[in-house]
């Protein structure tokens, strides 16, 4: 993301040339950046469709429907927040390097900004829609989506102008002491972690998800196979995400897009490895989330680091997902799709990794000391805000469903419609039809 | 502040029913209210509160000459259910207290045909769980006597339902409304959850609810108007 603002400066010095002067070469090459960022862009919403699967798969067919609507209606909510209040947080003036203080609801700006405003729309989504498959299956739908809006319009954005902001006028905290996280493993995962794992805390786990010595059940996602799926398009979706960051459409995608891609991979390797180490069932969906944890890992670094290191920082992404999610299971809390660890633990691994691997400046102990200071800024912002958020909301309009609705499950109890109306006779509400 | 919002699909039953009953008495007569709120009891009483607007749709049809005022109907209903519970009691009393006796002829499902099914619901998944885990289903006619009678006074009738939740007797020679044999089919489902887990509980409620449908097809109650 520091090259946004060199890209940015080019952009808007090219908005004072006329076209008919403009020169052909700089101006094909906006044109390039330009539809390079709204293609990644595309690419990182199309990520949406990727969580909605793979959480939906990873819930039971009673709250599949339930599930995808927030998926939704998060990153519709979410995108309006963004516009009317994140982006001037995020990216406005930026004085005091703490947050942004103008280019609120963006209107009448330069196209360069509309491309970016886009761009970072779709990482505010998905910023917001981590912690829906951590609160899966016992949380309330509009009180989850007040949450949604909250993540966008302001958690978010506070946190990612300390280190992206700010394009305009003055520069975050974190980014002037040289915080490096290219694409967001602390900016957009590791805070979405951090939110779920508040939100966690706060339900409290589904009811029956442990017995009364306090040993953990499995309860089965209903769809293994759109978990594959799900896990696949995140892993297409990245490529936006992390090339995309550049902001530019230069030669550098091509060291991102493969960095990304073998992380995946790795991660992929390091759950199963880890899986088979320790002797237990080489279960599918935590080979998924430690390919997606691998590629959480590398989006802080994949710019600045050589590919065998994106390998070896997502093989310990994998592991960290396996051993974190076995980490939340012993605590009792209960992650839904095993967001904490793959967002948060994954995200927390990358950024540090980042700092360690930098070509050129292998494991210099300043560089690691700003990495550890940039991960726990983040926690200490997004944890007890999201904390009090989810708190205040439970205090207030409830954020758990009561048990009643639980045992109807959310698609009938919150939407009154099911999404599998074929095969209801096993369903014990059937809904409408 | 949640316990003064508007009535959810977990809330009170009968406090629903006189709320509907408030919001139709101005355009019905008791009888045609009392029919109506039936309807909604075997119908929609389960279903989250937005479903309202489709009960409405589905009471006044387009023949009807109260077609017309379904929107005020409909938002009559909205309104009392926001109320607090004094109030719709106290509504409801003054509205209906010559024509209906309280907790009598409200009743949708028959109490005298919903208790057998219910009972018979009750022995299925009782001797489900007995058949997944003799210890659990022990444990759990311990949890569903706290749950259920915990607040309840010491009576004859408390006495009866003790023995017949705890299995000493087969029959429960007694009378439940049926919001009390939600309440009872509900906390089993919470105390098989804790005690099976979650998915086990489900699908034995699936095939429990399936077996008793068969069983009492033609009975006019359907097993699923307890969940």
């Amino acid at each position: 993301m520091k090259k946004h603002r060199g890209w940015y400066l080019l952009g808007t010095g090219l908005a004072l040339v006329t076209p008919a002067t403009a020169d052909n070469g700089v101006g094909l090459q906006q044109a390039m950046d330009t539809v390079w960022l709204i293609t990644a862009g595309a690419l990182v919403f199309f990520m949406q469709a990727g969580f909605a699967l793979l959480e939906s798969g990873m819930s039971r067919a009673k709250n599949s429907v339930n599930v995808v609507m927030k998926n939704y209606m998060d990153l519709c909510l979410g995108s309006l927040a963004f516009w009317l209040i994140g982006y001037g947080l995020m990216f406005g003036d930026n004085p005091t390097g703490l947050l942004g203080q103008t280019h609120f609801w963006l209107g009448n700006a330069d196209h360069m900004d509309y491309s970016l405003l886009f761009f970072q729309t779709m990482f505010a989504a998905t910023a917001a829609t981590i912690a829906s498959g951590a609160m899966a299956e016992r949380t309330r739908y509009g009180a989850y989506l007040i949450g949604a809006v909250i993540v966008c319009g302001m958690i978010y954005p506070v946190y990612g102008s300390w280190v992206w902001g700010s394009l305009y006028k003055g520069s975050g905290w974190l980014a002037e002491l040289g915080f490096i996280d290219f694409a967001g493993s602390t900016v957009v995962h590791s805070l979405g972690g951090w939110i779920a794992l508040a939100g966690i805390i706060v339900l409290g786990p589904r009811l029956g998800r442990y017995d009364e010595g306090g040993k953990s059940r499995l309860i089965a996602g209903h769809n293994l196979n759109s978990v594959a799926l799900g896990g696949l398009i995140l892993w297409l979706g990245w490529f936006g995400f992390n090339a995309g960051s550049t902001a530019s459409a230069d030669v550098s995608i091509g060291l991102i897009a493969l960095n990304t891609h073998l992380a995946a991979a790795a991660g992929a390797v390091g759950a199963l490895l880890t899986m088979l180490l320790s002797r237990k069932p080489i279960l599918l969906t935590h080979t998924i989330n430690g390919g997606i944890g691998g590629l959480v890992s590398i989006t802080a670094g994949c710019a600045s680091m050589e590919p065998l290191y994106a390998v070896i920082t997502g093989l310990v992404a994998g592991w960290v997902v396996v051993i974190g999610s076995a980490l939340l299971d012993r605590l009792r809390l209960d992650d839904v799709v095993g967001a904490v660890p793959v967002h948060g633990f994954a995200g927390a691994w990358g950024t540090l990794a980042a700092g360690l691997f930098v070509t050129g400046d292998m494991f210099n102990p300043i560089q690691i000391l700003v990495q550890v200071l940039g991960i726990l800024a983040g926690f200490a912002w997004a944890f007890p805000v999201a904390l009090l958020m989810y708190g205040l909301i439970h205090l207030t309009v409830g954020l758990r469903a009561g048990t009643v609705d639980e045992q109807r499950g959310l698609d009938f109890s919150e939407h009154y419609e099911v999404a599998y109306p074929e095969f209801q006779s096993a369903l014990l509400h059937q809904g409408k039809h | 502040m949640r316990q003064n919002a508007a009535l959810s699909a977990s809330d009170d039953l009968e406090l629903r029913k006189q709320a509907i009953m408030i919001g139709l008495s101005h355009f019905m007569s008791a009888d045609e209210c009392l029919t109506a709120v039936r309807h909604w009891e075997q119908h929609f009483s389960r279903a989250p509160r937005f479903a309202l607007q489709a009960y409405v749709k589905e009471l006044i049809q387009p023949d009807s000459p109260l077609w017309p005022y379904r929107k005020e109907m409909f938002l009559n209903i909205t309104r009392t259910m926001t109320l607090p519970r004094q109030e719709i009691e106290a509504r409801f009393a003054t509205l209906f207290a010559a024509e209906i006796v309280p907790g009598d002829n409200t009743q949708a499902v028959q109490q005298s045909e919903a208790q057998p099914v219910f009972e018979q619901l009750y022995r299925v998944l009782m001797q489900k769980l007995e058949t997944e885990s003799y210890p659990s289903a022990l444990a759990l006619r311990k949890f569903l006597r706290e749950k259920i009678l915990q607040q309840e006074p010491f009576s004859m009738e408390t006495q009866r339902l003790n023995n017949w939740l705890l299995g000493i007797k087969p029959e429960l020679d007694g009378v439940l409304t049926l919001q009390q044999m939600r309440h009872i089919v509900h906390e089993l489902w919470r105390g098989s959850c804790e005690y099976l887990g979650p998915v086990k509980t489900d699908r034995m409620f699936a095939e429990a609810i399936g077996k008793v449908e068969k069983k009492t097809r033609g009975e006019g109650v359907s097993p699923r108007v307890f969940l």
